[in-house]
């Protein structure tokens, strides 16, 4: 059994793999996926004129720029997730087979996750490399913290895909322009999550969404792999190990929610009869 | 006989565009998708400037930059895709062979589109005058509706010949729609204002008619915009007449040029290229 | 005199690789009359569908012309236009959002009805391929042969003047494919100068609809005729079933009779009696056949006799088979 499903969880990342990438060669793709991340830090970069004439020597600008870069790799799954969903159902018409091929279907939505996970890594690289060089922001190999850097990427990309699970569930039982709502997931947890700006700007009643959730701790974990410290009050006042404490608890409860409700949403969607229902207009 | 095919015009765009906005009220998920991640996102922008203890203008920008957001993602995403997506479907052949002209049934797209662009754009500016206290004035009522109008038109106009241009390269486009969006985004100057970009660049997205057309709206809404402009909103208005002028003659040639290529290598009804 | 159709050597390759090409429709000639049902028959891959693209505007012949209702396809495509319409078998086309109704009328707006008619229209055609309650179904909800009407309702809204039918009853059950048959017969014989060119694997279809048929295969027209012409090609004679006791192991026993082709055993429960099966130009042979059977010591225990039809000469000229077992 487990090693059929390893199997399929393999396979499943080869054809993800494929279908996403097999439209061009490997470095354009990489680079294509880059593109997206990378604007938007640009984007911030000239929004952040409006505060600092060299927005590359404030230490303000240099968090929230970390934070994003990480923060992408949400961004880009979440999106990922749907695209595969919605193009195997409206666009290749395939989702049917797919789905009725022996391997658990939620299994293949996270081969194709993992494989959107590991582009997603190679883009943030990238994002800190332009980070270093046009912008000039102070990134250097030795004052990164990796000890902390292999505890939290894990967790949080682990808490990224339960999320993701729930989006991709949710999109097996609604029309093709929820491709626009999945696009929009991102911009739902970048206001969320203490990403751009400290979690106190957000209005009391949104607050607790933002403790309650993993990305944030990982967000902050991740500011401190760089040695950024203070940016968010809160947060910022817990040691190390209770950031990660914290972070490790969303994130298996995260994980289970989205799983159990990518399977509910499955079943919902297999007696509404919408598996494989094309709704194009 | 040219009355008749002026009809057969209006009707079939009529058609395309009764499938759009009935398509989209079927599926109610939609007033969370046109409607509530907009104000969203823009709210995410708002609590940077806040963040950054920047002037209230800079909130107002935003707001106005989320409110034009939905025409474009209407241009990238209903628009351009169009050709590319009929074919998959199965619907290119059918429609080629009507005597339908194909421009209807990019502008019965575009149209229907355009009830739930304005329906989102109107409920940003509300959240925006309500929520975040955004104070907007309108001085020149004649203009605004020239900038916003010929912002429209240029903006259909390039997402015409978008559409065929897509079409040719295939698959390939929708991964450039997909790249394209926060570039553009970036370009256009959605968030702040776009001569940020320095010389050299805003020169570059001035040939965005969504810059241009964002920039002369802000200037002519909001209370102290002109401060934040990049040219004046007439001198904008004349461009964006002559973009809508060029793209719509471009787009009449590239459609031709598709229905050509597509007729002489066979692959107007090719699928799953 | 017009023809409602007319190809001059018509032909039409695709690239295929770098300088490697193939023939789909090679130097076809087609004149088909106003008021005729013309059938196009041949294998799969033939170039039946390339012929129909061609004819409907949607693909440029290679080299060759051709002309609907008197129109040259490629240089007055706008003309033929409003005159044509198409279904083929299997197509998906509309929108899965919409319901039937909405579907036909979208497509009857994209040929310039008045609303008032396409509405009157589609009523009655719903009505009249029992589709009234499914009107307002979706079309994503529909099952594949619902969804075939739909397409074929389409087809005649517009009142075409010729129609295009590629495989129309593909995927159809019995029952609809006949009641699809019956109205094509009627809207033939109701409308007169109205044309339809079809193409189907479905020989008894061809043979029940067309006035004429024409055999395509590789590109080439091998044979254009009445149906019952056709079938006289092949003279008299027919598929013989010779039921022998004891069970024949081979066919020697008639290979070495002269004009008998195709010779088989076919059925045998392996000890009593077996059947042979095998093709004859002319009865006149029977005899000789009988006597080599009792000669070399069988008792015939059964025979049958099945005229020659559509399908056999099909797969003499094609030279295979198209439904295996029958
Ligand atoms: N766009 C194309 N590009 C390349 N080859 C094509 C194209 N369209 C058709 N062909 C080839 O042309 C030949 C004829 O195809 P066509 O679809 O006309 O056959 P058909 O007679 O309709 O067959 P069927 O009975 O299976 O529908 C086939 O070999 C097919 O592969
Ligand atoms: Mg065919």
């Amino acid at each position: 059994m487990t090693r059929r499903l390893a199997r399929a969880i393999v396979a499943s990342m080869k054809i993800g793999w494929e279908i996403e990438s097999n439209w061009t060669n490997v470095p354009l793709y990489i680079l294509y996926e880059a593109v997206r991340p990378l604007s938007l830090c640009i984007l911030l970069y000239f929004l952040y004129k409006v505060v600092s004439a060299s927005p590359g020597a404030d230490p303000h600008f240099f968090a929230i720029f970390i934070g994003n870069a990480f923060f992408m790799i949400f961004g880009a799954l979440a999106s990922g997730l749907s695209w595969a969903i919605i193009s195997d159902r409206e666009h290749y018409q395939i989702i049917r087979y797919v789905y009725i091929a022996p391997a658990p279907f939620v299994w293949t939505v996270i081969g194709r996750a993992v494989t959107l996970l590991a582009v997603a890594l190679t883009s943030v690289l990238l994002t800190l490399l332009v980070g270093r060089w046009p912008l000039g922001l102070p990134i250097s190999l030795g004052g990164v913290r990796w000890g902390l850097l292999a505890m939290s990427l894990p967790l949080g990309l682990a808490a990224a895909c339960g999320i993701g699970l729930f989006f991709a569930g949710m999109l097996l039982i609604t029309a093709r322009h929820s491709l626009l709502l999945a696009e929009g997931v991102g911009g739902v947890f970048l206001l969320l999550c203490g990403v751009l700006y400290p979690t106190t700007y957000l209005p009391w009643w949104l607050r607790p969404l933002a403790w309650l959730n993993p990305l944030t701790h990982w967000v902050e974990a991740s500011r401190r792999v760089f040695g950024v410290t203070g940016f968010d009050k809160p947060l910022g006042a817990l040691p190390d190990w209770e950031l990660l404490a914290i972070l490790l608890v969303l994130t298996v409860v995260y994980l289970y929610i989205g799983w159990k409700s990518f399977l509910w949403f499955e079943h919902r969607a297999k007696r509404a009869g919408k598996i494989d229902q094309a709704t194009n207009y | 006989m040219k009355m008749s095919s002026l009809l057969l015009w209006l009707r079939a765009i009529k058609a395309r565009a009764y499938v759009r906005v009935i398509g989209g009220n079927r599926e109610l998920s939609w007033v969370i998708t046109e409607v509530g991640l907009p104000v969203i996102s823009l709210s995410a922008y708002i609590f940077i400037y806040r963040s950054l203890g920047a002037p209230r203008i800079y909130e107002g920008l935003v707001v106005l930059g989320g409110a034009m957001i939905p025409f474009w993602v209407g241009v990238l995403w209903s628009m351009a895709t169009q050709f590319y997506w009929e074919k998959e479907m199965g619907n290119l052949d059918l429609f080629m062979a009507s005597p339908m002209p194909p421009t209807a049934l990019l502008l019965g797209m575009a149209i229907g589109g355009m009830f739930m662009s304005l329906m989102r754009t109107l409920f940003v500016i509300v959240v925006g005058v309500l929520i975040f206290h955004v104070q907007l004035s309108i001085h020149q009522p004649g203009l605004l509706t020239l900038v916003f109008l010929l912002t429209m038109t240029s903006l259909f106009s390039l997402g015409m010949a978008a559409s065929s241009a897509y079409f040719m390269v295939g698959r390939v486009g929708m991964r450039l729609n997909q790249i394209l969006m926060e570039p553009i985004y970036l370009l256009s100057g959605l968030y702040f204002p776009v001569t940020h970009l320095g010389r050299i660049l805003v020169a570059f997205a001035a040939l965005i008619p969504l810059t241009l057309g964002l920039d002369g709206v802000r200037q002519l809404v909001l209370v102290g915009g002109a401060s934040l402009g990049f040219l004046s909103p007439r001198t904008e208005a004349l461009a964006l007449a002559a973009m809508t002028t060029v793209f719509t003659f471009g787009a009449v040639r590239l459609m031709r040029l598709l229905e050509q290529q597509g007729k002489q290598r066979g692959t107007m009804s090719l699928r799953w290229q | 005199m017009d023809f409602a159709i007319e190809t001059a050597d018509l032909v039409r390759t695709f690239k295929i690789k770098r300088g490697e090409f193939l023939t789909a429709v090679d130097r076809v000639n087609l004149q088909v009359k106003p008021g005729e049902v013309f059938g196009l028959l041949g294998p799969n891959g033939a170039g039946k569908t390339t012929v129909i693209k061609i004819l409907v505007t949607l693909l440029y012949p290679t080299s060759g012309r051709a002309f609907v209702a008197g129109h040259d396809v490629v240089r007055e495509a706008e003309a033929v236009r409003p005159l044509i319409n198409m279904v083929s078998g299997g197509e998906t086309s509309g929108y899965g959002i919409l319901n039937v109704r909405e579907n036909i009328w979208m497509f009857s707006q994209f040929y310039g009805m008045p609303g008032k008619l396409a509405k009157e229209r589609i009523d009655r055609y719903l009505k009249r391929f029992e589709m009234t309650g499914d009107a307002a179904t979706k079309v994503n909800r529909l099952s594949t042969g619902m969804r075939q009407k739909m397409n074929i309702i389409r087809g005649f809204v517009t009142d075409p003047q010729i129609l295009f039918l590629d495989e129309p009853t593909l995927g159809l059950d019995v029952h609809i494919a006949r009641e699809v048959r019956q109205y094509i017969r009627e809207w033939i014989a109701e409308k007169k100068d109205h044309t339809i060119l079809l193409t189907t694997h479905y020989m008894a279809e061809a043979e029940e609809l067309c006035d004429r048929i024409a055999i395509i295969d590789n590109g080439k027209l091998v044979a254009c005729d009445t149906p019952a012409a056709l079938r006289a090609t092949m003279g008299e004679g027919g598929a013989f079933t010779l039921t022998l006791s004891p069970a024949p192991t081979d066919t020697t026993l008639v290979d070495q009779i002269p004009d008998v082709r195709n010779a088989y055993l076919a059925k045998s429960d392996g000890r009593t009696t077996g059947e042979l099966r095998f093709t004859l130009n002319s009865d006149a042979r029977l005899p000789e056949i009988f006597a080599a059977a009792t000669q070399a010591g069988f008792a015939v225990r059964g025979f049958s006799k099945r005229e020659h039809d559509l399908e056999d000469l099909f797969v003499k000229i094609v030279g295979r088979r198209l439904h295996e077992d029958e």
